[in-house]
C-alpha cells in the first residue's frame, strides 16, 4: 500500500467516526435519510446522467428492494443480511426481464412512461396480493439489521448504529459505481448517451450495455430501498408512488447528472438544508420544483459540473498532455 | 343487462373526459413534439379555480368554469414562455422534464393554499334523469355534448381556420413554416394555451362527478398518456377514441373484477402497446 | 493479387419505390484503397450503411473476410474489424477528444466488471495499454494537442478528424469513409490525405471511401467506383475513370450538379 491509498482508506475510514461524533437522534435521523437517498439516486445517476436512459420507473426498484427484503425478514425469518441478498437478486432478474422487454424497442419519453407504468402495476400487485405483501395496509414492524456474534446478537437499532450501515453502503456504492463509470462500461455507457449509432459502429451492443446499466442500477436502488424499509419499519404501496419516483429525479438533475458527486450535492439540498430552514412539506416541494425547472432551464448540467469547470480551471484535465505524458485523473 | 349497459353509458362518459384531456395532450404532441407532464395539473387547476371562484365570489358553476378556462388559456401562454419555449430546441428529453418540474410545482402550491383534504365542486347540473331504466345525470349528458362538440370544433379550427393552418403548417415542417412567415414559437404558445383551456375545461366537467384533490393531475395525466398511446401520438381523433376505449375497458373490468383492477388494465395496455406497436394502434408509422 | 476482403454482390435497397441501390457489385483486396464516388443521393451512403448492417439490403450480399455478414447487426460487424465512419460529424460531443478516442478502444478491453472494480493488476495493465494507444492514435491524426478539448468546442475539420480517429482507435481491418473531406478548407484537405496515406501503409488498413472531392480521391485511390440512381455505371483504376464516357456525362452533363456540401 503506498501512500496516496493509505490516506485514501483512512479517509474513509474517518467517515466512520461521524456516528460517533452525532449523538443527537435527530441529526442521525436527518443523516441516515441522507445516505438512503444518495444511493438511490445514484442508482438513477448511472442510468440518467451515464447511459442517458430516463426512467420514470426507478421506484419499481427501490420498492420491491424494500418489499422483498422486509418479507425474507419478517415472513421467512432470514437474516437482514440473506433477505438484503436475496431482495437484490430478485430485482436484479425483474430489471433483467423489463430491460429485455423494453430496451430495444423504446427509446426516450416513451421508455420513461413505460416504466413509470411499470411502476403502477407493481403497486397494484402490493395492493392485491395480500396474503403476502399485506395489502394497502402495507408492512409493519420490519426488523432493523442484526449481527450474530457468538456471544451476543448486536441489532442496529439506534439512529447511531444504522447511521454506520448506511455509511457503509455509502461507500461501498460510490466506490464500486467510481471505478464502473471509470472503466470500459463506463464509456460504453457514455458512448450510448452520446451517440447510438456512432457507439454502435465501435463495437458496443447498445442493447446489451443498456441492460447492464439499468440491472446495475436496479440493484443499487434495491439496496437503498431495503435501508429504507429497515429504517422507517414500515412501508406500503406508496413507495411506488409518483413521490418516489421524483425524488431521486430531482437530486440528481439539480445536483449534477452523470457526475456522481451530484447525487451528494442534491441529496444534501434535498433532506438537509429544509431541516435546518423548516419548510412546510408542500412549500418544500414547490420550491424543489422551481429549482428543478431552473437547473434544467439554466443550468442543464447541474452544480456538480459548475464545480467541475472551477476544478478544470485549476487543475490537469483529463487527457491533457504536460511534459509529454498525458495525464489520466483516477 | 340493465347494469351492464349502465356500465358502459359511464365509461363512455368517463372516456369523454380521458378524450378531452387527452387531446391537449396529443394536440401539443403533434404541434411540438413535447409530451407535456404538467397538462393533468392544468385539468387540476381548472376544477380548483372554477371551486374557489363559486365559493369565494358566489359565481355560478357555469361563469365559474368559463372564467376558469380563460385564466387557465393565460396560465398556459406563461408557461410555455418560461419553461417549454425556451428549450424546445435542445434535446427532446429537456422540456418533458421541465413540464415534470411544473407539475410538482403546481400540485403542491394547490396543495398548500387549498389543503389535501378532497374538495366538492357542486353543480346545477346534478338532477338524475330516467331514460328507460338508464340513470343518467344532466352533468354526465354535458359531459358527452361538451366532449363532441368540442371535438368537431378542434377538428373544424384545424382543417379550416387560419390559426388552424398555421398549428398544421408548422407540426409538419417548422423551418418551412418559418419560411413562408409563420412565427413558429407564437404558434407553439397558441397551441399549449388550447391545450391548457381544453384541459381545465375537462377538469371543470368531471369535477362535480368525483372529489378534487391536488394529485388528481397526476391521475388525469397517465390516464392521458395511455389515451395518447391508444389513439397515436399527435391525433386529436385518435385521442377521443381512445378515451372510449379506455373508459370502456376500465369500467368493464371494474365490473367484472372489481374495482382494485379499473386502474391497472390501463397500465398493462399502455405497456402491451408500446411493446407491441410504438406508434399506437392508429398512429401514423412515421419515425 | 492481394487477398480479397470485401464482395458486394448484387445488393439492392428499395425505399418505398425508390431505388436506392440497385444491383451494385464490387470488390474490395486487401491494403487497397478504393473510392466510392457519386453526385448527391446516388446512394452512397446507403451501401455503406448496408455493408456495416445498419440497414439490411431489400437483396444482395455482403461478403467479409469469407463471411456473409449480410443483415448481421453493426456492432457485430465491428467485431469483426469492418468500421465506418459517418457523413454528418459523428463523436461524443460531451466527453473529451482523449475520452473520445478512448471509447473507440471499447472492443480492446480485456478485464471484466470485477476486475475493474477492484482495480486488478489485468485491469490497470489493460486500461494503460489503452491510453498508450489512444495517444499514439491521436498523435497519428495530428491531434494530441487538443486531448482535453471538449470535442463539441472542436473546429469542423478537427471533429472530422476526431471522427476518423474515434475509428482508428478500434484497430480496424476495413474502414469505410463517408466525405472524409467534405467541408474542409485546402491545407485540411491535404492533411487528411496524408493521414489516410499513413494509415494504409503502416498499419495495413484497407480503407473504402466516399468523397465528392474528385482530386481528392483521384490522389488517393487504387480504384474508383462510381454509382449514379443506385447503379453501379463505371469501375477501375483513376486514370480509366476520369475518361470513362458515362462518369463524364454524369459529373460535367447539363442535368446533373455536383456540389459537395
Ligand atoms: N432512410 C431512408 N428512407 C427513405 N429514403 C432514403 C433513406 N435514406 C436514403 N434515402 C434516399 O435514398 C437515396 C440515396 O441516398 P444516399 O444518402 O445513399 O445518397 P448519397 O449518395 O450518400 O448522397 P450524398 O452525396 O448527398 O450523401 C436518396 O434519394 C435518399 O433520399
Ligand atoms: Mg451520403
Amino acid at each position: 500500500m503506498n501512500k496516496t491509498n493509505l490516506i485514501k482508506a483512512l479517509s474513509f475510514l474517518s467517515l466512520f467516526s461521524i456516528p460517533l461524533i452525532i449523538s443527537n437522534p435527530y441529526y442521525g435521523d436527518v443523516l441516515i435519510i441522507y445516505c438512503i437517498f444518495v444511493i438511490y439516486a445514484l442508482s438513477l445517476d448511472l442510468l440518467l446522467g451515464y447511459t442517458g436512459i430516463i426512467s420514470f420507473g426507478h421506484a419499481s426498484f427501490f420498492g420491491l428492494g424494500a418489499y422483498a427484503s422486509a418479507i425474507m425478514t419478517l415472513k421467512l425469518h432470514l437474516s437482514y443480511w440473506l433477505g438484503l441478498l436475496i431482495a437484490v437478486g430478485i430485482t436484479a432478474v425483474v430489471a433483467f426481464l423489463i430491460g429485455s422487454l423494453t430496451l430495444r424497442k423504446l427509446k426516450g419519453i416513451y421508455f420513461a412512461i413505460v416504466s413509470f407504468a411499470i411502476t403502477q402495476v407493481f403497486r397494484f400487485l402490493v395492493v392485491e396480493w395480500e396474503t403476502v405483501t399485506n395489502g394497502a395496509a402495507g408492512i409493519a414492524s420490519i426488523p432493523p439489521p442484526e449481527i450474530n456474534l457468538i456471544f451476543e446478537k448486536i441489532a442496529f437499532k439506534s439512529e447511531q448504529s444504522y447511521l454506520f450501515i448506511v455509511i457503509a453502503f455509502v461507500i461501498l456504492v460510490t466506490l464500486s459505481l467510481y471505478r464502473v463509470v471509470n472503466s470500459g462500461l463506463g464509456r460504453a455507457f457514455l458512448a450510448i448517451r452520446e451517440g447510438e449509432d456512432l457507439a454502435r459502429s465501435i463495437g458496443i451492443d447498445t442493447c446489451k450495455y443498456k441492460k447492464i446499466a439499468l440491472v446495475i442500477s436496479a440493484i443499487i436502488a434495491a439496496i437503498s430501498g431495503s435501508l429504507y424499509g429497515h429504517y422507517i419499519s414500515a412501508i406500503g404501496p406508496r413507495i411506488f408512488s409518483l413521490h418516489y419516483v421524483s425524488l431521486p429525479l430531482i437530486i440528481v438533475i439539480v445536483g449534477g447528472k452523470g457526475t456522481l458527486l451530484g447525487a451528494f450535492i442534491g441529496a444534501a439540498l434535498f433532506f438537509v438544508l429544509p431541516e435546518f430552514l423548516g419548510f412546510k412539506p408542500e412549500m418544500k416541494m414547490v420550491i424543489f420544483g422551481l429549482l428543478l425547472l431552473m437547473s434544467i432551464i439554466y443550468m442543464p448540467d447541474g452544480i456538480a459540473s459548475k464545480l467541475g469547470q472551477i476544478r478544470d480551471k485549476f487543475f490537469v484535465k483529463n487527457g491533457e498532455i504536460k511534459n509529454g505524458k498525458v495525464t489520466v485523473r483516477n | 343487462m340493465d347494469l351492464l349497459l349502465q356500465q358502459l353509458f359511464n365509461g363512455v362518459v368517463l372516456g369523454m373526459t380521458y378524450g378531452l384531456v387527452a387531446s391537449g395532450l396529443s394536440l401539443i404532441f403533434g404541434i411540438m413534439g413535447v409530451l407535456n407532464f404538467a397538462h393533468g395539473e392544468l385539468y387540476m387547476i381548472g376544477a380548483y379555480i372554477t371551486m374557489f371562484l363559486t365559493k369565494a365570489y358566489g359565481l355560478s358553476y357555469v361563469w365559474g368554469g368559463l372564467i376558469a378556462v380563460g385564466l387557465v388559456v393565460i396560465i398556459s401562454f406563461v408557461l410555455e414562455r418560461v419553461a417549454i419555449g425556451p428549450i424546445l430546441n435542445r434535446d427532446y428529453m429537456s422540456p418533458f422534464l421541465s413540464s415534470f418540474a411544473l407539475s410538482i410545482i403546481l400540485a403542491n402550491l394547490i396543495q398548500y393554499v387549498f389543503g389535501a383534504n378532497p374538495k366538492r365542486l357542486p353543480s346545477p347540473f346534478e338532477i338524475p334523469i330516467e331514460v328507460k331504466g338508464l340513470i343518467l345525470t344532466q352533468q354526465k349528458i354535458l359531459i358527452i355534448v361538451c366532449g363532441i362538440a368540442v371535438i368537431l370544433a378542434l377538428n373544424l379550427v384545424i382543417k379550416s381556420t387560419k390559426i388552424g393552418k398555421i398549428l398544421r403548417a408548422t407540426s409538419q415542417n417548422v423551418t418551412a413554416a418559418s419560411l413562408v412567415g409563420i412565427n413558429s414559437s407564437r404558434t407553439y404558445m397558441y397551441a399549449f394555451g388550447i391545450a391548457g383551456g381544453l384541459a381545465a375545461l375537462s377538469g371543470i366537467l368531471l369535477a362535480p362527478l368525483i372529489n378534487l384533490y391536488p394529485t388528481m393531475g397526476s391521475t388525469a395525466i397517465i390516464k392521458g398518456f395511455i389515451v395518447v398511446v391508444l389513439g397515436g401520438l399527435g391525433s386529436i381523433s385518435g385521442a377521443v377514441i381512445g378515451g372510449l376505449l379506455l373508459g370502456s375497458a376500465e369500467v368493464i373490468t371494474a365490473t367484472f373484477f372489481g374495482s382494485g383492477w379499473k386502474d391497472v388494465v390501463g397500465y398493462i395496455i399502455l405497456i402491451a402497446i408500446l411493446i407491441w406497436k410504438p406508434t399506437g394502434l392508429f398512429g401514423k408509422t412515421s419515425d | 493479387m492481394a487477398k480479397l476482403l470485401l464482395e458486394i454482390s448484387q445488393a439492392t435497397k428499395y425505399f418505398a419505390g425508390l431505388r436506392a441501390v440497385d444491383d451494385v457489385n464490387f470488390r474490395v483486396f486487401e491494403g487497397q484503397i478504393c473510392g466510392l464516388i457519386g453526385p448527391n443521393g446516388a446512394g452512397k451512403t446507403t451501401l455503406f450503411n448496408i455493408i456495416t448492417g445498419f440497414l439490411s439490403p431489400t437483396s444482395g450480399k455482403v461478403i467479409f473476410n469469407e463471411t456473409d455478414i449480410t443483415g448481421t447487426a453493426p456492432e457485430t460487424i465491428a467485431k469483426m474489424h469492418l468500421v465506418r465512419t459517418f457523413q454528418q460529424t459523428n463523436m461524443f460531443s460531451h466527453l473529451t477528444v482523449f475520452d473520445n478516442v478512448l471509447t473507440g478502444t471499447f472492443l480492446l478491453n480485456r478485464y471484466n466488471l470485477w476486475d475493474s472494480i477492484w482495480k486488478t493488476k489485468n485491469f490497470r495493465n489493460n486500461e494503460d495499454e489503452l491510453k498508450k494507444l489512444t495517444y499514439q492514435t491521436l498523435r497519428y491524426c495530428e491531434m494530441e494537442h487538443l486531448s482535453s478539448t471538449r470535442a463539441s468546442n472542436l473546429s469542423y475539420g478537427n471533429q472530422k478528424k476526431l471522427g476518423l480517429a474515434i475509428a482508428l482507435a478500434t484497430r480496424p481491418q476495413l474502414l469505410l469513409l463517408d466525405e472524409p473531406a467534405a467541408g474542409l478548407n485546402n491545407k485540411e484537405t491535404m492533411q487528411m490525405a496524408s493521414i489516410l496515406k499513413k494509415i494504409q501503409k503502416d498499419f495495413g488498413i484497407t480503407i473504402l471511401l466516399v468523397e465528392h472531392d474528385l482530386k481528392f480521391v483521384m490522389s488517393l485511390c487504387e480504384n474508383i467506383v462510381v454509382l449514379n440512381h443506385g447503379q453501379k455505371i463505371a469501375e477501375g483504376p483513376p486514370n480509366t475513370i476520369k475518361e470513362h464516357s458515362k462518369v463524364v456525362e454524369v459529373y460535367l452533363g447539363t442535368n446533373h450538379q455536383h456540389n459537395s456540401h
